[in-house]
C-alpha cells in the first residue's frame, strides 16, 4: 500500500473467462486495482523471479495450466526464501483429493474450489479477495 | 489284527511245546514199566529154572537109587551127596526169591518136607546096601517111595503152574500198558502234527498280510511323494540358518536347478534379489518366534538370471522343546498375479487421469456459461422482456444441473477408487448431527424423527457419513409433499448383522421398479417432482458393498419407503484371519 504501482494480486489462470469473472468480481469490490493477470506458470515464473521487486500481496493460482503448471509454481514459491512468505491461493476447478494433499504439503495458503454456478463463485472469489487484503496481516 | 494273529500263534507254540513235555514224561514212565516188566518176567523164568533144576534133581536121584538098588555099587554114595548138596543149593535160591509169594512158599515147604522123607527112606536103603544086596531088594521098589516120588512131583508141576500163570498175567499186563502207551502216543504225535499244520498256516497268513500292509504302505508313500514333488506350487524347507534342506521338483523346475544344486548346498537367500534378501532377513527370525508367516511377497532368481515373483506362506516344524527345526514352506508363482495388478494400475491410472481431466476441463465451460449467463441478465436484464430472461434462466438452471450431474458422477467414481479406512462409528452421533444439518435447509415444514438407539458399526467414517446424508435427504426429499413428515430410524440383530433402517411416509415406489433404484442415474420421479441426478442410492448403493454388505428397499406407492443396509462387523473378519494364521 506504500507503492501504489506494486501488484497487489497476481492471477495465474489460463482460462480467460474463468480470469474475466474472477477479474470483474474483484473489481466489483475494489480490490483489482494492482491486479496482474498471467495466463500459464512459465509466465508466472517469469514474472515472480525475473525481478525482485515483483512481490504480489497475494497469488492466486489456478492449478492445471499448460507448459508449467500450478503445483509447479507452488513449489517454486515455497522454496524460495525471499517468496515463500506471499500467501498464495489455489483457485482451482479440480476437487481431486491428491491436488489438495499436495498443494497443502508445499504450503499452500488456501485451497478454493471454483463453483460451478457463478453466484457462488463471485461470492468465493469476493470472499478470498477481501480476507486475505484487508483482514489478513500478512508479513512485511 | 495283526497282534491277534500273533497271539493265536503264541498260544500254539505253547500247546506243542505241553505236548511235547507230555510226550516226554509218556516216553519216561513207559521206558521205566517195561524195565520193570522185563525184570519181573526174567526173575519168574529164574524161578521156573530153579525149580526145574530141584525137579530133574529128583529124578536124577530117583534114578540112581533104583540102580544102586540093582547093581549095589557104592559110588551112588557120593552121587547122593552131590545131589543132595545141589538140591540145598535151589531150594534157598528158591526160597529167597519168592519170599513174597505165600502160596509157592508153602510149596516149597511142601517139597522140602516131602525130601526129608525121601531122604529118611534113601538112607534106610544105602544102610540095607551094607548089610546085603537081597535086604536092599526088600526095600526097593516100595510103595513108601513110589508115593513120595509122585507127591514130589505133584507139587513141583504145581508150583511151576502157578509161576507160569504168573508170568502170563505180567506179560499181559505189560502188553496192555505197551498198547495203551501207544495210543496216547499216537494221539500226541497226532495233536502236534496238526498244531504244526496250523501253525504253519497261521504264520504264513500273518506273513502274507504283513507282506500287503508293507506293500501298501509303501504306494501311500510314494502318492505322497508324488504330491509333494509334482503339486501345482513349490514346496521346500529351511533349516533354522535358512539353508535349504529339502525341495519339491516344481520348485527346483522354476529356478531351473537339480536337487543336487540346491538341498544342503544353497541358502535361500542366494535365490533372492537384493531387495527381496531385505526382506527375508526381517520375517525369518519373527517367522522361527511365531512359528508361521502369511503371504511373504519376494522376487526369486531363477538359474538362468531371471527373476519372477512369488508368494510364500511356511509354517514352522518344532521339537518338544519348541526349538525351531525346520519350515515347511509353500510358494506360488505370482507372475500372472503381478501381470494382472499393473494391468489394473494402468487402467486405474487412465481412469483417474480421465476423471482428472472430467472434473476440470467439463466444469470450466459450465462455469462460463452460467457467469457470463448471468452477467448478461445482471448488466442487460433490465433491458430485455420477460421471456429473454427466462430464457436466461433456462441456460442458468441447465449449466447449473449439469454441474451437479459432473459432481455426483466424480464422487461415485472417486468412492469406487478410494482406500477403505477403519474407524469405529458413533452412528447415533453421526444420525443427530446429519439430521441437524439438513433440517436447516426444510425450514417451515412439519418433520418429527424418530431415532431410536443404534449401533456402533466398524466402518469408513467420510463414507458412512456420506451413506446417512444420502438416505435422510432422500427421505426429507420424498417427503416434501406431506403435511406431516415422519421419519423412522433404527438398528437391529438380523442373522449375525446388525441391520440399520430408515422409513418414512413419503410417496414411496412401486416395488416393480426397485431393482432400479440403486442403479446410476436412475430415477423412478419426474425432475420436476423431486429434484435430483439419480446418483444419491447409486453411490449408498457402492459404499455398502465395498464395505462387504448389504442393502434395499422395501415400499408401496404413496406409502412410504423403508431402506436397510447392513455391514458385515469388521471383528467378525479379524477373528477368521487369526484362525488362518494360527
Amino acid at each position: 500500500m506504500t507503492n501504489k504501482s506494486a501488484v497487489e494480486i497476481l492471477l495465474v489462470e489460463d482460462n480467460p473467462d474463468d480470469a474475466e469473472l474472477t477479474i470483474r468480481v474483484l473489481k466489483k469490490h475494489n480490490l483489482a486495482n494492482n491486479l496482474v493477470h498471467l495466463h500459464d506458470g512459465e509466465e508466472a515464473l517469469k514474472f515472480l523471479f525475473e525481478n525482485d521487486m515483483n512481490i504480489p500481496k497475494i497469488i492466486l493460482l489456478d492449478l492445471k495450466m499448460p507448459k508449467v503448471d500450478g503445483i509447479e509454481v507452488l513449489r517454486k514459491i515455497k522454496m524460495d526464501e525471499a517468496r515463500k512468505i506471499i500467501p498464495v491461493i489455489v483457485l482451482t476447478s479440480s476437487k481431486e483429493d491428491r491436488d489438495i494433499i499436495e498443494s497443502y504439503k508445499l504450503g499452500v495458503n488456501a485451497y478454493v474450489v471454483k463453483p460451478v454456478e457463478f453466484d457462488k463463485f463471485m461470492e468465493a472469489v469476493a470472499q478470498l479477495g477481501l480476507f486475505w487484503l484487508l483482514l489478513n496481516q500478512s508479513p512485511k | 489284527m495283526r497282534v491277534y494273529f500273533e497271539r493265536r500263534i503264541l498260544v500254539g507254540f505253547i500247546v506243542a511245546f505241553a505236548i511235547l513235555a507230555l510226550l516226554g514224561v509218556y516216553t519216561y514212565r513207559y521206558d521205566r514199566e517195561s524195565r520193570v516188566t522185563t525184570m519181573l518176567v526174567a526173575h519168574t523164568n529164574e524161578v521156573l529154572y530153579h525149580i526145574e533144576q530141584l525137579n530133574s534133581t529128583a529124578l536124577r536121584l530117583e534114578k540112581e537109587l533104583h540102580e544102586f538098588a540093582l547093581t549095589g555099587d557104592t559110588a551112588f554114595h557120593s552121587i547122593y551127596r552131590n545131589e543132595l548138596l545141589t538140591a540145598a543149593h535151589h531150594a534157598s535160591m528158591l526160597a529167597k526169591m519168592i519170599g513174597d509169594n505165600p502160596a509157592q512158599l508153602s510149596g516149597l515147604d511142601s517139597i522140602r518136607l516131602l525130601g526129608r522123607q525121601k531122604v529118611g527112606i534113601i538112607k534106610k536103603v544105602i544102610a540095607a546096601g551094607t548089610v546085603s544086596p537081597a535086604a536092599l531088594r526088600t526095600l526097593l521098589p516100595s510103595e513108601e517111595n513110589t508115593r513120595l516120588s509122585d507127591l514130589l512131583a505133584g507139587v513141583i508141576a504145581r508150583m511151576k503152574d502157578r509161576e507160569k500163570i504168573l508170568l502170563q498175567h505180567r506179560a499181559e499186563a505189560s502188553r496192555e500198558s505197551e498198547s495203551k502207551t501207544m495210543n496216547t502216543f499216537m494221539l500226541l504225535q497226532f495233536a502236534s502234527a496238526i498244531l504244526l499244520i496250523l501253525g504253519f498256516f497261521a504264520i504264513n497268513f500273518s506273513f502274507r498280510k504283513r507282506m500287503l500292509a508293507e506293500q501298501s504302505l509303501q504306494e501311500a508313500s510314494a502318492e505322497v511323494r508324488d504330491l509333494y514333488n509334482n503339486a501345482p506350487c513349490g514346496y521346500h524347507s529351511l533349516d533354522h540358518q535358512g539353508m535349504i534342506t529339502e525341495m519339491n521338483h516344481t520348485g527346483l523346475q522354476w529356478l531351473g536347478y537339480t536337487r543336487d544344486e540346491i538341498v544342503n548346498v544353497k541358502h535361500f537367500t542366494e535365490l533372492l534379489t537384493p531387495q527381496s534378501q531385505g526382506v527375508f532377513q526381517n520375517t525369518f527370525p519373527l517367522f522361527k518366534e511365531q512359528g508361521y508367516v502369511n503371504n511373504v511377497e519376494f522376487d526369486m532368481i531363477r538359474k538362468n538370471g531371471e527373476t519372477f515373483p512369488v508368494i510364500v506362506n511356511a509354517a514352522a516344524m518344532k521339537n518338544e522343546n519348541g526349538e525351531f527345526i525346520r519350515s515347511r514352506t509353500t510358494v506360488f508363482d505370482i507372475t500372472e498375479r503381478k501381470k494382472a495388478e499393473e494391468k489394473v494400475k494402468l487402467l486405474n491410472n487412465e481412469m483417474e487421469a480421465f476423471t482428472y481431466s472430467v472434473s476440470h476441463d467439463l466444469r470450466a465451460p459450465l462455469r462460463s456459461i452460467d457467469g457470463y449467463a448471468r452477467i448478461l441478465k445482471e448488466d442487460f436484464g433490465p433491458g430485455m422482456d420477460k421471456e429473454a430472461n427466462r430464457l436466461m434462466d433456462v441456460v442458468m438452471r441447465n449449466a447449473r444441473r449439469m454441474g451437479k450431474l459432473i459432481d455426483d458422477m466424480l464422487d461415485f467414481s472417486r468412492v469406487g477408487r478410494k482406500d477403505l479406512s477403519s474407524n469405529r462409528i458413533d452412528v447415533d452421533a453421526m444420525v443427530d448431527s446429519i439430521r441437524r444439518e439438513l433440517v436447516e435447509h426444510e425450514k417451515g415444514r412439519d418433520i418429527r424423527f424418530d431415532i431410536r438407539p443404534l449401533a456402533s458399526v466398524e466402518a469408513d467414517n467420510n463414507l458412512m457419513r456420506q451413506v446417512w446424508t444420502n438416505l435422510i435427504s432422500n427421505a426429507l426429499k420424498y417427503t416434501s409433499k406431506n403435511l406431516l413428515t415422519e421419519i423412522t430410524i433404527d438398528s437391529r440383530q438380523e442373522n449375525g448383522h446388525v441391520v440399520y433402517s430408515i422409513r418414512d411416509n413419503g410417496v414411496g415406489f412401486d416395488m416393480k421398479y426397485a431393482s432400479k433404484l440403486f442403479g446410476v442415474f436412475q430415477r423412478l420421479h419426474k425432475i420436476e417432482e423431486f429434484d435430483g441426478t439419480g446418483v444419491g442410492l447409486a453411490l449408498v448403493h457402492r459404499i455398502i458393498s465395498r464395505h462387504g454388505g448389504k442393502v434395499w428397499a422395501e415400499s408401496e406407492l404413496n406409502k412410504g419407503a423403508t431402506f436397510s443396509f447392513y455391514i458385515p462387523s469388521e471383528t467378525n473378519n479379524v477373528r477368521h484371519d487369526k484362525q488362518i494364521g494360527g
